[in-house]
């Protein structure tokens, strides 16, 4: 009975926000109703449709023994509790991705991309995480790879691992691009991220040498040296002299990350990313709680309209029309490829009961949901003048403040140059125009959110502290990504000869890095030095292939499900997976061949082929633009063909699956009752 | 006459009023939810599964979790 007035609650508490949201007719809307709207909708979804996928498709047993029981060992198989573990795998797969994509995506009005952040996650987001940490789990922990071999055939599994690490190549490329834009020409913010190095540094040996084991207190020391590093990066901006110190432009900005990449994934794991990899942590879980509280406490209005005229693909943020671009730019918000890794990997070794899996798999992705809803409030808060100001790129609009306004009075907002050049000194910062990359647009919005709790003096602090955020942990993955490529190489390399193999040999590790920095590098400096690249441009390349990973996930979700006798429910996994090859697929061919230049990178390259021969453009810089486009279209193609390949051959496994061809066998590990009196 | 291993797993486990014990408890709750190590709980998993076994020190432990986790460059999304 309680459990029904509970669920009714919920029902109405999404009704309710989804209502305020359909009926405003042109008034201005809380986003109270959009998180009331979210929230609801959430707790409905957790409670009838992971209930129904835990007890009907999946049959979760709190009798059976999970690995973590049968094989504890006190390391990394160490049954956890169940609300712990949640956050260990939120934090494990919260990134920048929620951040960064609905912010650009709220270029369409804030509806679309909330709508397909709230519905995306209930019905293929979620379902992917929950069933990928279901089948691993049943499978001693094994990881997408390997069920991908297992269950689909051994090609797939090294298609997988290809796919794998070719969207780690454009993720860290987009990420690292999102740094840059965010500490161009802003010497508080160079102060503040690069601080971040010999804190960590200094939290390394203090965690591993001097006073080892005091992991948490040498991370509260980092967290309040960071603080430290935040306030005093005021006092270094309003320096002059430091302040042109350390005031950057893109391509520096750039080389200096790709350095950092390389010389941060060489240097041993406890001294730079384990010491990051903890304060990052620290910092994103707190910020999230803290820009919840924010929004609840202050309900500020969403002042950007629920639809604009972009939806026809017209839009200076991005180019390509709702369908599919939205889709592709939300990705982390609602479904993200890149979750079925960390499903497959530590977290199912941790796991203390399969009772835990619903919280842990569908509960953590609805979590990060909550987190996208949170970053379009961010976005959605801004004046819309202001938010297409910083978000359009130079090229849309003009060198002076008076251009911008022109410009974005032409597509039918209105701002003037003396509003933007007093947000951006509220800011304390130079300009706030054409800052493109969603960092700076998310940062002033939650500047402002939490000004309106603590009053604007605070604006410049806030604003700094949300670049500061983001920055942390993208650093942090920008580390660890490199290393992963590099391990990656490492072992291709030992086939090819084997020292090369050896982790701890330097010549190896530091060819490995190097080739991996290299690879997402040469990317990120195409991206930077081709005037009309930038986040518009390589983020929706990011979009697809985490999107593709996400249809490799969900085939072989569908192939676990089929194998396990409930071949009647494989809708669960199987629409979600033609919805998301129709808009990944569509999006791909679409920035391969479309013939709008914005929009498709071979016209992209024959326009700038053209403008070359009339001699507008110099060589050198036609030359590498073209040959960037090429690259890039090589690569989306490379996605299309490996995700196309995946489908298919899983499509083939089921057809002769239910026609009896093939034996229905598990792989799941034999069932061993469990000791837990629960 | 308790083993060198037996007083160190004793001490890390006796000392301390209610209030530390409930930091402690805290600390190690909040020590999972990031991923640190956690030696006590190794010292007591070893005691419970491997009594004769040599046990690390604290330091080599921290060394060795660290190494075992970001190995590969650690399991983390966009």
């Amino acid at each position: 009975m309680r459990s029904k007035i509970l669920t009714t609650l919920f029902a109405l508490l999404a009704t309710l926000g989804w209502g305020m949201l359909a009926l405003h007719r042109g008034e201005t809307v809380s986003a109270a109703w959009l998180v009331c709207a979210a929230v609801g909708s959430y707790l409905i979804a957790y409670r009838l449709y992971a209930r129904f996928l835990a007890t009907r498709v999946f049959e979760l047993d709190p009798r059976r023994a999970t690995p973590a029981e049968r094989m504890e060992n006190g390391r990394d198989y160490v049954p956890t509790g169940r609300w712990v573990l949640f956050g260990h795998h939120f934090a494990a797969i919260a990134g920048a991705g929620p951040l960064v994509g609905p912010v650009l995506a709220a270029q369409f009005g804030w509806l679309p991309g909330t709508l397909w952040i709230v519905a995306g996650v209930i019905l293929a987001g979620a379902v992917q995480d929950f069933t990928i940490l279901v089948g691993s789990t049943r499978r001693d922990g094994r990881s997408l790879g390997q069920l991908a071999a297992e269950e689909i055939g051994p090609v797939t599994g090294i298609l997988a691992m290809v796919a794998v690490l070719s969207i780690m190549v454009v993720l860290l490329a987009s990420l690292a691009l999102v740094v840059v834009n965010a500490l161009r020409d802003s010497p508080w913010g160079v102060f503040t991220i690069a601080s971040t190095i010999p804190i960590a540094l200094l939290m390394g040996l203090w965690m591993t040498k001097w006073r080892p084991g005091r992991t948490m207190e040498a991370t509260l020391l980092g967290v309040a040296l960071l603080m430290l590093a935040l306030v005093g990066g005021r006092w270094v901006a309003a320096d002059p002299a430091l302040a042109r110190l350390l005031t950057f432009d893109s391509l520096t900005l750039a080389w200096a990350l790709i350095g950092y990449g390389f010389v941060a994934s060489v240097l041993p794991v406890w001294l730079l990313l384990a010491p990051r990899d903890y304060l990052s942590t620290f910092v994103k879980i707190g910020t999230v709680g803290l820009l919840a509280l924010g929004i609840v406490l202050v309900l500020p209005d969403l002042k950007l309209p629920a639809l604009t005229r972009f939806v026809d693909g017209t839009g200076p943020v991005f180019a390509g029309k709702l369908f599919p671009f939205c889709f592709i730019t939300i990705a982390c918000g609602a479904i993200s490829g890149f979750h079925s890794l960390v499903a497959s990997g530590t977290t199912p070794k941790m796991l203390r009961s399969e009772r835990d899996a619903p919280l842990i798999g569908y509960g953590g992705m609805l979590m990060e949901s909550f987190v996208a809803v949170m970053a379009m409030c961010a976005a959605a808060v801004l004046d819309p003048g202001v938010y297409f100001a910083i978000n359009a790129p130079k090229a849309a609009l003009g060198d002076t403040l008076q251009s911008a306004a022109t410009a974005i009075q032409g597509w039918g907002f209105t701002v003037s140059p003396d509003q933007l050049s007093a947000l951006a000194a509220a800011m304390g910062e130079s300009t706030i125009v054409a800052r493109t990359g969603g960092a700076p647009s998310l940062a002033v919005g939650m500047a402002t959110i939490f000004s309106g709790a603590t009053g604007p003096h605070l604006a410049a602090l806030w604003y700094h502290f949300a670049i500061l955020f983001e920055a942390l942990f993208i650093l942090t993955t920008i580390d660890a990504g490199t290393r992963v490529g590099r391990f990656m190489i490492q072992e291709l390399g030992a086939r090819l000869w084997k020292p090369l193999g050896r982790t701890s040999w330097y010549p190896a590790t530091i060819l490995a890095s190097g080739l991996a920095a290299a690879a997402w590098g040469g990317l990120l400096i195409q991206v930077v030095l081709d005037p009309a690249g930038g986040i518009g441009s390589l983020w929706p390349l990011f979009g697809i292939s985490n999107q593709l990973l996400a249809t490799v996930a969900l085939a072989v979700g569908t192939t676990l499900i089929i194998k396990g006798g409930k071949a009647r429910y494989a809708w669960v996994t199987v629409a979600p997976l033609a919805w998301v090859v129709a808009v990944t697929f569509t999006a791909g061919i679409q920035k391969i061949f479309a013939a709008d230049p914005r929009l498709g990178m071979l016209a992209h390259a024959r326009l700038t082929a053209d403008r070359l021969a009339t001699g507008a453009l110099d060589p050198t810089t036609a030359g590498r633009t073209i040959f960037g486009d090429h690259l890039n279209s090589a690569l989306c193609a490379l996605y299309l063909t490996v995700a196309a390949l995946v489908v298919a051959s899983a499509c083939w496994q089921w057809i002769a699956l239910l026609r009896g061809r093939i034996a229905l066998t598990t792989t799941e590990t034999p069932f061993v009752e469990s000791a837990y009196a629960d | 006459m308790p083993t060198e291993r037996e007083s160190r797993a004793a001490s890390h486990e006796s000392r301390g009023s209610t209030a530390t014990r409930i930091l402690r408890a805290l600390n190690s709750r909040l020590a999972t939810l990031f991923g640190m190590p956690d030696y006590r709980r190794y010292l007591a998993h070893q005691h419970r599964c491997h009594p004769e076994a040599p046990v690390l020190t604290e330091k080599e432990f921290v060394r060795a979790e660290f190494e075992r986790r970001y190995a590969g460059g650690g399991s983390r999304c966009c």
